[in-house]
């Protein structure tokens, strides 16, 4: 089972959102990374056939997913960026309306809903209306909506965003186990999420495919280049201009940075294990990312 | 940001509203056909009594319409966009943006009611030429208003234009009022076309089957006394007992005192909001 | 999927009370028309769908079928409905048939509510000569209010937005009760204004002495597919098919 990306340009008017790009997705977590607007969201609605390419093909087991149509959508599960859902409807309620969408029959439609609100740790609050539900709780039936029709490509777009880490790990596990028979791709801002859960990342920078490895490849070249140095306060702005930062944390005398570089940047500098944080700051920088 | 500047935002905020233009357009094309209807071209034409005859014919309601759609997105435009909650949190995001916010209705007000005019009066000169401005009216009194006939027609026109001024926005502060309770722009539209539309047909359909009703008195009172009666020109058609001068002083008290109550009620927004 | 598409029109918070306000007005029309003779009985019940039928039922298409339309887009779910199996096409004519049997209903439940009015305040004569008023009026009641439902929908998924819709249509169904008399001259735009937007069908007293009925017909049938068209080549052209 694949799912392969061949040229796929998207253009917005006067703005290229997408610029050729080329991959191929075998089953496993993808994690997408990109600062905003790098084109994360407009990629993900392509895959799902929401908006079309301005050129190139998206290709499911080497057929167009344009042509498959609803054999495709039926392999496919989704959450979008905003997602609400009804807010007259109760979770279980929703949750049975998506499913007589994706074509589940009522039988297997309960037991599905039954199984992902348990999932998704809604069962107890599953016949209150969508409009008592907090920012997390609705996520939480997006995500669950998304499993409904036990899916062969799952795309989740900023899926954690509102969890609490609880609920984070708790997802973290429900991808861990799917992925062996699923191509899921997520896209999120939160780091650390695609740090534990993903096999590969895809970085994504103003609508290139700038890099496409596993996490632990990615971290493998930054290895020695993350440093820790103590600095003094009126020498705080020398090493925020000159090298990227991917923390900072002022004290009392000094402040303690983390800096990328290839050299020392400081006789005092300690090298430091590189994190997925560090990786972020050293492809699309630390501040103005639009220029980074 | 000075109270210029807010007011400046907030009427293009206003201004700008796709949903206006469309409404504007087929208000206008019905205003048209309406003045033109009015006329008849096989008797002489005097422009200013016909001018003053159309407003309290069918302008009153497309003005009516029109006011409708502009303020039913003026306070949910912040709630629709959830920014509401952040706006109460700043300085002047309670007390002064409703002030500016009414401020800008009573523009807004202005500029329809002078775009009603403008119409009626291209929509004119195709029969007649304006000449005879400040000349006495005599027996060229307009239709649905009982003006004293030694006045000449610009005092009439503008006691028209003041007072429709001052009738449509009460009724913007009206609308203004019930957005403050009613969630959805789309609801509060529905909502206030409803309540005028409903007096509207009462006059001129249900009061028929309905007129022998113990008490009708009091709903041709709440008719004629009521908004409906205020933008239809009741208050000037003689059946009030008092003069223009205080017609024209109770409508600016109950301005007054609308935007007050709209002030208090609408600081505590967040509170009073539906569905908060 | 069509219980479901009812379920969300049935759910709207706007139904009931509306229901109860016309029961409401209905119940002191036919009183007061009742203090008088039956005669006045006779009339009003026979005046029903002339003004608060047609507005009721106009208000309700715009308040709670069209809703169902615009939905998705307010709840942030439009993706993930265009992403299911039973997406795009299908799902929206099946929301017409939806909004069609619900607007079917409402129609049959006003006209038990004119009927059940009257009922109590004539005689069993008189009652029969309302039973056969109201059920030659009603075939045009039913075509018009089911046009206007998927006229109101097209207008809908065109703009994407239930104000435009509420706005453009309403005015556009509204214009029956402002466009009278002299205005009216055959194919004009304001003949077409005045009969060709549904509440004239609706109002059904005076289509059935149409002299025009063949024309009119053609021009709701142009109407109707034209504003199909227009809304499913949107849609394509949108990717929504």
């Amino acid at each position: 089972m694949t799912l392969k990306l061949e040229k796929v340009s998207h253009q917005y008017k006067d703005h290229e959102a997408l610029k050729s790009i080329d991959c191929e997705l075998s089953p496993g977590i993808y994690g997408l990374l990109g600062p905003n607007g790098a084109g994360k969201s407009t990629l993900l609605r392509i895959m799902v056939d929401v908006i079309a390419p301005t050129s190139g093909r998206v290709l499911y087991n080497n057929r167009a997913i344009t042509t498959l149509g609803a054999a495709y959508r039926d392999k496919l599960g989704y959450l979008p960026q905003d997602f609400h859902g009804y807010s007259q409807f109760t979770a279980e309620e929703f949750l049975k309306y998506v499913a007589n969408l994706k074509g589940l029959d009522a039988k297997t439609a309960r037991v599905r809903v039954k199984h992902v609100l348990a999932l998704v740790g809604l069962t107890s609050v599953s016949r209150k209306k969508l409009k008592g539900y907090s920012g997390g709780m609705r996520r939480r039936v997006g995500i669950a909506q998304a499993l409904l029709n036990n899916p062969k490509v799952l795309i989740l777009d900023e899926p954690t965003a509102g969890l609490d880490p609880s609920e984070r790990i708790r997802l973290r596990g429900i991808l861990s186990q799917l992925a062996q028979d699923t191509i899921i791709i997520l896209s999120t801002h939160i780091v650390s999420d695609i740090e534990y859960v993903a096999d590969e990342v895809l970085l994504l920078k103003e609508g290139q495919l700038i890099g496409k490895a596993s996490p632990r490849e990615l971290l493998a070249k930054l290895d020695r280049q993350v440093w820790a140095v103590q600095v003094p306060h009126n020498e705080l702005q020398t090493y925020t201009t000159a090298y990227p930062v991917s923390n900072l944390q002022l004290q009392k005398a000094h402040a303690d940075i983390r800096i990328i570089s290839h050299a020392k940047p400081h006789i005092s500098a300690q090298q430091a294990e590189p994190r997925m944080e560090d990786l972020y700051v050293y492809y699309f920088g630390s501040g103005d990312t639009s220029n980074s | 940001m000075g109270i210029s500047k807010l007011a400046w935002v907030e009427g293009k905020k206003l201004f700008l509203q796709r949903e206006l233009y469309m409404a504007l357009f087929l208000c206008t094309v019905l205003y048209a056909m309406g003045t033109n209807a009015t006329i008849d071209s096989s008797q002489a034409v005097f422009f200013w009594q016909e001018m003053a005859s159309v407003m309290p014919y069918i302008g009153y309601m497309l003005i009516a319409v029109t006011v409708v759609v502009g303020v039913s997105r003026c306070m949910p435009f912040e709630r629709e966009k959830e920014m509401e909650e952040l706006l109460v949190t700043y300085k002047a995001g309670r007390v002064q943006l409703l002030v500016v916010k009414q401020f800008v209705l009573f523009l807004f007000c202005v500029s329809i009611v002078l775009f009603y005019y403008v119409i009626t009066s291209l929509v004119l000169l195709a029969y007649a030429s304006p000449t005879g401005l400040f000349v006495q009216m005599g027996a060229n009194t307009p239709n649905y208003l009982t003006p004293n006939p030694d006045w000449t027609f610009a005092k009439l026109m503008i006691l028209e234009g003041g007072y429709m001024i001052l009738a449509s926005y009460i009724f913007a502060l009206f609308v203004f009022l019930l957005s403050l309770f009613i969630k959805r722009s789309v609801f509060i539209m529905l909502t206030a076309g409803s309540i005028f539309a409903f007096w509207e047909l009462y006059e001129k359909y249900i009061f028929y089957y309905i007129q022998t009703m113990p008490g009708i008195e009091y709903l041709e009172n709440v008719y004629r006394y009521g908004l409906n009666g205020m933008l239809s020109f009741e208050y000037l058609e003689g059946y009030v007992v008092l003069s223009n001068t205080e017609v024209l002083l109770l409508f600016l008290s109950l301005a007054a005192g609308l935007f007050t109550v709209n002030l208090i009620l609408g600081r505590r927004r967040i509170n009073v909001a539906l569905g908060s | 999927m069509l219980p479901w598409e009812v379920k969300k029109i049935m759910r709207n918070k706007w139904g009931f009370p509306a229901v109860l306000v016309i029961c409401g007005f209905w119940s002191v029309m036919i009183y007061f028309a009742a203090q008088k003779s039956p005669a006045h009985v006779l009339a009003t019940a026979d005046a029903f769908w002339h003004v608060l039928g047609t507005l009721s039922i106009g208000f309700l298409i715009l308040a709670m079928t069209t809703k169902i339309f615009i939905l998705d887009k307010e709840e942030g779910v439009r993706e993930v409905i265009l992403t299911t199996r039973h997406g795009k096409s299908k799902v929206f004519f099946v929301r017409l048939g939806a909004a069609g049997l619900c607007v079917l209903f409402m129609v049959l439940l006003f006209t038990a509510i004119q009927l059940s009015g009257a009922a109590l305040a004539v005689p069993q004569e008189s009652f029969t000569e309302i039973l056969r008023g109201c059920a030659a009026g009603l075939p045009y009641v039913l075509v018009g209010s089911v046009l206007f439902s998927i006229f109101a929908a097209c207008v809908c998924v065109t703009f994407q937005s239930h104000t435009i819709t509420v706005i453009l249509c309403g005015l556009l169904y509204g214009l029956t009760f402002l466009l009278r008399g002299s205005l009216l001259t055959d194919f004009s735009i304001e003949w077409f204004l005045e009969k060709g937007f549904f509440s004239y069908l609706i109002r059904a007293h005076e289509v059935g002495t149409e002299p025009r009925l063949p024309q009119l017909v053609i021009w709701y049938m142009i109407l109707i597919a034209g504003s199909m068209f227009l809304t499913r080549k949107l849609q394509r052209r949108r990717h929504e098919l």
